[in-house]
């Protein structure tokens, strides 16, 4: 087994094109994304819950 | 939850980096998974959702852990002669093992989050099958998706 090396994220995530991306694409992402920060935020028992990211999502839709 | 493979892969994985006592943290989709969270691997960067699971590992960027590392990819019987004549560069040696199905990838850093030491600390050690496998904890976790969530959300307001 051959190991590759990188010298990014970037370079060795190659498809992260945004243009490549629609809009039902992206939205479900952000749906996506804030499903996934209220499952952590609610399964995070060991330690203090934060829920500043889902806060912060809002806010920048109403100021958009 | 995970495949058989990757579950296989990753212990093997984990008691090499053990053996030789690597300093490394479990992150991405495996262990959003063990935070409770079943997300498809891949949506986040490509737009073209997969089912299938990758393993990411940060290991602690110095000389000597990435030594210790590259002697865990010996014992796993990776090819390593290229790391070997490689200069090593803490913020820039991002290593990949293409498996037929998945891949494991060892990152130096990852956004959202400056210190590995710190978040060493506050990691959560777990057992699979009796080998030891320290993950990213959960707050942790989260910061690292600071970034895909701004991106995501200019993209949306774009679009």
């Amino acid at each position: 087994m051959k190991i590759e090396v990188y010298t990014s994220v970037e370079e060795m995530k190659l498809s992260m094109v945004e243009d490549s991306i629609s809009p039902v694409e992206s939205l479900m992402q952000c749906l996506n994304l804030l499903d996934f920060y209220a499952t952590l935020n609610k399964n995070n028992k060991l330690e203090k819950a934060t829920n500043e990211g889902i806060e912060w999502i809002e806010l920048k839709f109403k100021s958009e | 939850m995970i495949s058989n493979e990757i579950r296989d892969s990753l212990k093997k994985i984990c008691l090499a980096l053990n053996n030789q006592h690597v300093e490394y943290l479990l992150i991405g989709g495996v262990v959003v998974g063990y935070y409770g969270f079943q997300r498809i691997s891949g949506a986040g960067y490509s737009g073209r959702p997969e089912i299938k699971q990758d393993v990411d590992f940060w290991y602690r960027p110095t000389i000597e852990n990435y030594l210790r590392l590259v002697t865990a990819l010996d014992e796993l019987n990776i090819e390593t002669r290229e790391l070997k004549n490689l200069v090593f560069d803490s913020k820039k040696t991002f290593l990949r093992i293409p498996f037929d199905t998945f891949k494991v990838e060892f990152l130096p850093n990852i956004a959202g989050i400056d210190s590995f030491i710190e978040s060493y600390k506050s990691a959560t050690q777990i057992e699979l099958d009796d080998n030891k496998i320290n993950i990213i904890s959960c707050n942790d976790l989260l910061k690292t998706k600071r970034l895909l969530q701004e991106k995501l959300i200019r993209l949306t307001l774009r679009n």
